[in-house]
């Protein structure tokens, strides 16, 4: 293998690295208030993306009126959530009964509707946010004060039966694979070339807006009101909780943030690899979580870097051992992580608890 | 005798004799309008060769408090050991392949244990995970030229035993695999109270306190957990046989996360309700065959609501 080869194969794995560090951010966000490994995360990923396909491509009655109810039940509970406890029931109802119908009803509209990549992609956004809210009201708040391994059952459970309920057909999607149809040729055929080293304008619009959007969160994280909330929150819940924050809210807050990078990161991912599917946020999610783990689980910097490492070892070795092998690799290095160095290239060791 | 030894004696005589006349009472089709269940032998052997798996699991989960995510790995090592005896050019009997299956299988979680059991609980989970995947890739990719790659091993007339070959006779097999559950699950119940058993108890309840009282707590979790691969072992071993065939897809993740299930329906730790908790969980996916493509979706919800509603499963008590 020449050089030209390797890196080419190196900026490939440096396109789906920004990807994997995109979802990364999900695991590493929630880990972070929450020491909980979202499994279903995957699946939020893969959800966000066939929300935008809905969008984009006029979908049938019964897939229409699926995607209305289950945004709607996912507005509703969130809604509850959100004002129910603050607002007294009666407010609380009302909000739910509002939100459940305009999100529900905006869903089945959008989905009867024929959007452009960029609308979809974008009115998608705050569905995947809410189904990421209410998965975490429904499936992981009440388990907060058990064992780990119990909320990880649950989330295993919720993972499996995101992934059969994207399937169902006519009411979903059904188990064909599909291709976003509305993306211009020009994003695949046309490439810019270096040095033997071929990047297509798809790559570099991923690696643009990959780039864009995780300087937003760092900054989002670092600079903002809330970015300090969840920093506080992160540290210590119970103080936090003390010093005002509402951590509760902090909490669904990572959860939305988390779908929104994921959605994007579904729609880019579909279109960079030919189709998306309802399997395709099993085999994501856990190389995500490996990037997360490789750069530090809870530190968002870690993040990017573990997924960009990621990508190219994936990339690189496969072209060098055996392509059968590609998705092992991923394991490999995520178990030689947690064995010889947890806290991964970016995190710190100080807060392992006994 | 006491009034309840003689309630549990006559209890027992009761299951034995269910569980001896099985063969003559399977199989039974429950016909319930248009929907259909059928229920035969086949399904009694699966059940068992699901308790010896279970009892694997609940060894590490229900003693020792280790999630595994993985624990198909194990079964599909002594799967593929069992067929690469048997098949092998100078074939080796079945029981001593059944022995090897049982030694590698609880050699290889021993080893993996060995390096990783110092992670913290869910590390562990997502560490087996990740073994289980790259086992899979491996034996799909024909691992040492011994696996088969996609196609796997198939197991024909020839290389089984007569008397397992399900095709002349499935009673035989079925007897078998149910003395090995029965024992499995007897080996537990017995563990569970001896001087290992009550210090895998101490450890999955206060790592700190069962250090202070003197306990080992990585010699402890090893032996839970090279004992839960040998029942793996086992259990692929005699799956082996029962499918005719070592297949790789047979091997992936959602069979591990069914084997947590089964035990986390009857409750962990529970020996009589792991055995509980496999058989229902057995019955439930046969009765919702006829569901097809809902049937997992049904699984998921089941998984979460029994997180939320029951983590003590069945039979467990709640701490």
């Amino acid at each position: 293998m020449d050089a030209a080869e390797i890196a080419q194969q190196a900026a490939n794995g440096l396109t789906l690295g920004l990807l994997y560090a995109l979802i990364a951010l999900g695991y590493t966000l929630v880990y972070g208030v929450l020491q909980l490994i979202n499994f279903a995360h995957g699946e939020i990923m893969m959800f966000g993306a066939f929300y935008a396909y809905a969008f984009m491509e006029p979908m049938s009655v019964e897939t229409a009126s699926g995607l209305a109810a289950l945004s709607a039940l996912a507005a509703g509970v969130t809604a509850w959530d959100r004002f129910g406890s603050r607002r007294g029931r009666i407010a609380g109802a009302c909000a739910t009964v509002l939100a459940g119908g305009l999100f529900g009803g905006a869903a089945y509209a959008l989905s009867r509707a024929q959007l452009g990549l960029v609308a979809a992609v974008l009115a998608a956004l705050p569905y995947s946010a809410l189904l990421a809210a209410a998965l975490e009201r429904i499936a992981y708040r009440p388990l907060r004060a058990e064992n780990r391994l119990i909320p990880l059952i649950s989330a295993i459970g919720a993972s499996l039966f995101l992934q059969n309920l994207a399937q169902v057909d006519p009411w979903f999607f059904g188990t064909i694979r599909k291709s976003y149809t509305q993306i211009p040729p020009s994003l695949h055929n046309e490439a810019f070339s270096a040095l033997g080293v071929r990047i297509s304008n798809l790559q570099m619009l991923i690696a643009f807006v990959a780039v864009v959007m995780l300087t937003g969160l760092h900054l989002f994280i670092t600079h903002s009101r809330l970015g300090t909330a969840i920093r506080a929150t992160a540290q210590n819940r119970r103080v936090a909780a003390l010093m005002g924050i509402d951590t509760d809210g902090v909490i669904v807050l990572t959860f939305a943030l988390g779908a929104v990078l994921a959605a994007v990161a579904g729609v880019l991912y579909g279109i960079y690899l030919g189709s998306i599917y309802p399997f395709m946020g099993y085999m994501a999610g856990i190389k995500a979580f490996t990037a997360a783990v490789l750069g530090g689980i809870g530190s968002v910097p870690g993040a990017m870097v573990g997924g960009l490492v990621l990508g190219v070892l994936e990339s690189v070795g496969a072209a060098f051992i055996d392509e059968g092998y590609k998705d092992a690799i991923a394991f490999a290095i995520l178990i030689a992580v947690l064995l010889f160095r947890p806290s991964g290239i970016m995190g710190s060791s100080t807060r392992e608890k006994v | 005798m006491t009034r309840d030894a003689k309630l549990r004696l006559s209890g027992w005589i009761l299951t034995i004799l269910f569980l001896a006349s099985l063969p003559r009472l399977l199989p039974v089709t429950f016909v319930l309008g248009d929907y259909r269940i059928d229920l035969g032998l086949h399904h009694a052997t699966l059940c068992a060769l699901f308790v010896i798996m279970a009892m694997g699991v609940n060894l590490s989960i229900g003693f020792a408090g280790l999630l595994d995510l993985g624990f198909i790995a194990f079964i599909a090592i002594g799967s593929y050991m069992m067929s690469i005896s048997l098949t092998f050019r100078s074939p080796v009997p079945w029981w001593i392949a059944l022995v090897l299956a049982i030694l590698v299988a609880g050699t290889v979680r021993a080893t993996l244990g060995a390096t990783c059991l110092r992670l913290r609980g869910d590390y562990l989970a997502i560490v087996t995970l990740g073994f289980g995947e790259i086992t899979r890739v491996a034996l799909k990719n024909n691992l040492f030229g011994l696996t088969g790659g996609p196609d796997g091993i198939f197991l024909g007339s020839a290389s089984i035993p007569d008397f397992l070959d399900q095709s002349r006779n499935p009673v035989p097999l079925y007897f078998l695999s149910l003395a090995f559950a029965a024992g499995s699950s007897f080996a537990l119940s017995r563990w569970k109270r001896s001087r290992a058993g009550r210090a895998w108890e101490a450890v999955r309840e206060d790592e700190t306190a069962a250090a202070a009282s003197g306990i080992n707590i990585f010699r402890a979790r090893l032996w839970a957990y090279g004992l839960g691969g040998a029942f793996g072992g086992l259990a692929g071993g005699l799956f082996a046989i029962y499918n005719t065939i070592s297949h790789p897809s047979d091997y992936d993740f959602v069979e591990s996360v069914k084997i947590v299930a089964m035990v986390v329906l009857g409750g962990m730790g529970s020996t009589g309700g792991v055995i509980a908790g496999s058989v229902l969980f057995l019955l439930l996916l046969e009765i919702f065959r006829g569901l097809a493509e809902y049937r997992m979706l049904i699984f998921g919800a089941t998984l979460v609501c029994l997180m939320l509603f029951r983590p003590q499963g069945l039979a467990g008590r709640r701490s």
